[in-house]
């Protein structure tokens, strides 16, 4: 069984999540092999949690994350770029995890069930993966399920991928779905899919977001 | 007559092949002779009646025209050129534009206005987002800009609103009939109840009660005469997920007369037009994904569009049918949410910094409410999404009369149906007890009959006739008869899918001039039930999403960066219910 972290540091949007993943899983010599993903939390201020699978030393993994999240201040020494989370929480799952640590109830919860859902493979948004640093510009869709970690891609509305290419946008996100990493597309035409989810979505209005 | 066909025929072209048949005195020009309605003039003779209207000589017209017509047509022309048909005169609008009152927008009142009227609308609804700089200053602002636009553009209704951020939820229309307190009202509402000026975006059961505390406020003002009347219509409900089922029924429930529909299809119907010459977005700007903010139970599809229209809409057996099978009104409408036109020369003179001067007193969007008039943008503007009112979107609304609370009244009856593209220039629909020797009811309306009764359905359609603002006569290739089962209030709020409801019979027209005739007999009706129709140019076409026996061949989702509006063609008709005596109606 695998040893997955959970972050939960109130992160607002999703590119905020992304960017403290990126800086965790760097800071914790993550290396080709992480698989780290991002979950939205529906509570009453909706934000988003994370989660890491840092293949390695489960022992000297937990260590590191661990040194930065005290129980008082919540995740330490964040670079300026990331919003301070002072109500944060880290969790494991698996063998050597250890108990939650840091952050308030909430956080904590939603630490420990991300932890949980991206060990058990029932959900999770997956910004890196084995294999992700190939998927930029387009590529044959035989080529992302032979060379990355994707396990399937699916056609919304219907569909087979077979024999397409998919236009990558350089940004894609497969989602943990029944035990496998997910891409979720949509026919782009001629032969080719995208995936569903496109890098910058229209904002909501200037008023807010 | 039965015209009894498959879904699988094609090409053939049927109906009685009813054309108008108009004789005109010889001493009347055609654009002046007003038995003559705008489709079936040249583009010559309609440019003549525009330019006679403008300069309010048609009327004169109409005076000898009325000596001396014989028998009209189905669908008689009134002056100003509108469609009386079924007994009611029908009036192109659109509830869902914008103005440099708004953050996001950049057009004078009196730009939209004249573009709307120009393009055939008859009623406009001005509705500027509302925020802390709107409720200050905008709300008061626009109002001049609205009321002098009234005197410049007579033929137009023009209705204040605004566009509501719902607490808890997405954006709404609101408006109310013009009066003495139409600013009051409005601004009490937004100051009150605006989830971004009351802080209350987030979907907490606090603010989705602040919703309907806004939506009680207003049937109030309602109730005790302070405005004559007022609505309320979800806009663009699908797009991010967070307008949840129960919140929908929720406002529904708390204000019927008030909350009466949501927007079958957004505007924006321009943002998926491909780069370079298009902005390369989801048609409607559609091009959003669940976040920690939206209804977790909405699938991915449901924050695309389906040839053009919200999935909500578009979805047979969807979430529009799981309302409608409660037996409970609500209605569809179809705006152009019109902020910036695609290929417009013009741009904000800010870039829309809402904290940037604009004038030389340091006026700004946020201390102002206003940005300044556009300005030149050195060339056209292909990342614009939107068209202009009424240059193809257009909702009808069949009203008793062309005044303000008609229009609303029409609106609350649910007489009203959707067009992309002129699609089809009129759609009369009528349902009547077999026998009955009575009229029957059209669209938003209620037919009472006896247990075991046949019901007829008449459906009378005046195709294109003329081309479109793209310059081709669409043709209309198919239309759909939906009908469900009314099963009575849903146990769950949260329902989103009704198992009764689906495509019963498919019409093939292909055809796109002149009028069609479709008819239909529901035999021995038992149970309540309700229908509805929706046909298409037929270039997308593919089985729905909760399966073909359902829909067998319904609109294609939408492609994010390549999806021409002019080649997916719809419209939607709102529902007629027939209402047997049943112990199971909710």
């Amino acid at each position: 069984m695998r040893t997955v972290l959970g972050v939960d540091a109130g992160s607002e949007t999703p590119a905020e999540a992304e960017h403290l993943l990126l800086d965790l899983a760097d800071r914790l010599g993550a290396g080709p092999g992480a698989v780290l993903c991002t979950h939205p939390v529906r509570d009453a201020a909706p934000h988003y949690a994370i989660s890491l699978d840092l293949p390695g030393a489960p022992a000297a993994v937990l260590a590191a994350a661990t040194a930065l999240v005290t129980p008082t201040s919540g995740l330490a020494a964040v670079p300026a770029a990331i919003p301070a989370a002072a109500d944060s929480a880290l969790a494991g799952t698996g063998p050597g995890a250890g108990p939650v640590r840091g952050g308030s109830g909430e956080r904590q919860g939603a630490a420990g069930e991300v932890a949980a859902a991206h060990a058990a493979g029932t959900s999770g948004r997956a910004v890196r993966f084995p294999g992700a640093d190939r998927l930029t510009g387009t590529v044959p869709v035989a080529a992302v399920l032979a060379g990355t970690a994707i396990d399937g891609i699916t056609v919304l509305g219907g569909g087979t991928a077979d024999g397409c290419v998919l236009h990558t946008r350089d940004f894609v996100r497969p989602e943990w779905r029944d035990g496998r990493l997910v891409l979720l597309v949509l026919p782009a035409g001629d032969g080719r899919v995208a995936p569903f989810e496109v890098p910058n979505p229209t904002p909501c209005c200037a008023t807010h977001g | 007559m039965d015209h009894h066909h498959g879904p699988h025929e094609h090409g053939h072209s049927h109906g009685p092949g009813h054309s108008h048949d108009h004789t005109h005195d010889g001493d009347l020009p055609a654009a002046l002779d007003l038995s003559v309605p705008d489709p079936e003039l040249s583009p010559a003779e309609l440019d003549r009646r525009a330019f006679l209207r403008r300069a309010g000589l048609a009327g004169a017209g109409a005076a000898a025209a009325s000596v001396l017509a014989t028998s009209g047509p189905a669908a008689a022309s009134e002056p100003g050129g509108r469609t009386r048909s079924g007994g009611y005169l029908w009036l192109a609008g659109d509830h869902h534009i914008h103005t440099q009152f708004s953050p996001d927008a950049q057009y004078r009142v009196i730009d939209q206005v004249s573009h709307g009227a120009r393009y055939g609308l008859d009623w406009m609804v001005i509705t500027d987002h509302g925020g802390p700089a709107h409720a200050r200053f905008g709300v008061d602002k626009v109002n001049p800009d609205i009321k002098a636009a009234r005197r410049e553009v007579p033929q137009a209704l023009v209705f204040q609103g605004l566009e509501w951020n719902i607490p808890a939820a997405e954006h709404a229309t609101v408006f109310v009939a013009p009066g003495p307190n139409e600013v009051a009202v409005l601004k009490q509402f937004e100051t009150d109840y605006d989830g971004t000026v009351k802080n209350a975006s987030a979907g907490t059961p606090a603010n989705e009660a602040l919703a309907v505390a806004g939506l009680t406020f207003l049937e109030r003002q309602v109730r005790v005469r302070r405005v004559a009347d007022a609505l309320m219509l979800a806009n663009h409900p699908a797009r991010r997920g967070v307008d949840s089922p129960h919140e929908i029924r929720g406002w529904r429930d708390a204000a019927p007369g008030i909350a009466v529909g949501f927007e079958g299809a957004p505007g924006h119907q321009a943002a998926g037009i491909p780069t370079p010459l298009g902005p390369g977005s989801g048609r409607g700007f559609y091009d959003n994904n669940p976040s920690a903010a939206s209804f977790a139970g909405y699938p991915p599809e449901s924050y695309r569009t389906f040839g053009g229209f919200d999935w909500m809409t578009s979805t047979v057996g969807g979430l529009w049918d799981s309302l409608l099978a409660e037996g409970r009104p609500w209605w569809i409408t179809a705006n152009s949410d019109s902020h910036k036109v695609y290929a417009d020369w013009s741009k904000n003179p800010v870039d829309n910094n809402a904290d940037a001067p604009y004038n030389a007193a340091g006026d700004t969007y946020n201390n102002s409410g206003t940005y300044g008039d556009p300005v030149y943008a050195g060339g056209i503007q292909t990342a614009y999404g939107d068209f202009w009112p009424g240059y193809y979107s257009r909702t009808h609304v069949g009203a008793t009369a062309f005044d303000y609370r008609a229009v609303m009244a029409g609106m609350r009856a649910g007489r009203v149906w959707v067009s992309h593209g002129d699609l089809i220039r009129g759609l009369d629909v009528r349902v009547r007890v077999r026998d009955g020797g009575r009229d029957g009811v059209t669209l938003g309306g209620q037919l009472k009959v006896r247990r075991g009764a046949d019901v007829d359905v008449r459906i009378v359609i005046q195709l294109a006739g003329t081309p479109n603002l793209a310059q081709v006569i669409p043709t209309l290739a198919r239309v759909d008869l939906i009908a469900g089962a009314v099963t009575g209030a849903a146990g769950d709020r949260d329902t989103f899918t009704t198992p009764d409801t689906k495509v019963v019979r498919s019409y093939e027209v292909g055809r796109n001039t002149g009028q069609v005739v479709l008819t239909h007999t529901f035999r021995n009706v038992r149970d309540p039930f309700y229908l509805r129709l929706r046909g298409t140019d037929g270039n997308r076409s593919t089985p729905g999403l909760l399966g073909a026996a359902v829909d067998p061949a319904g609109p294609a989702i939408d492609v994010v960066g390549d999806a021409d509006p002019w080649t997916d063609l719809w419209f939607y008709s709102n529902p007629v219910w027939v209402l047997p005596p049943s112990p199971v109606r909710g």
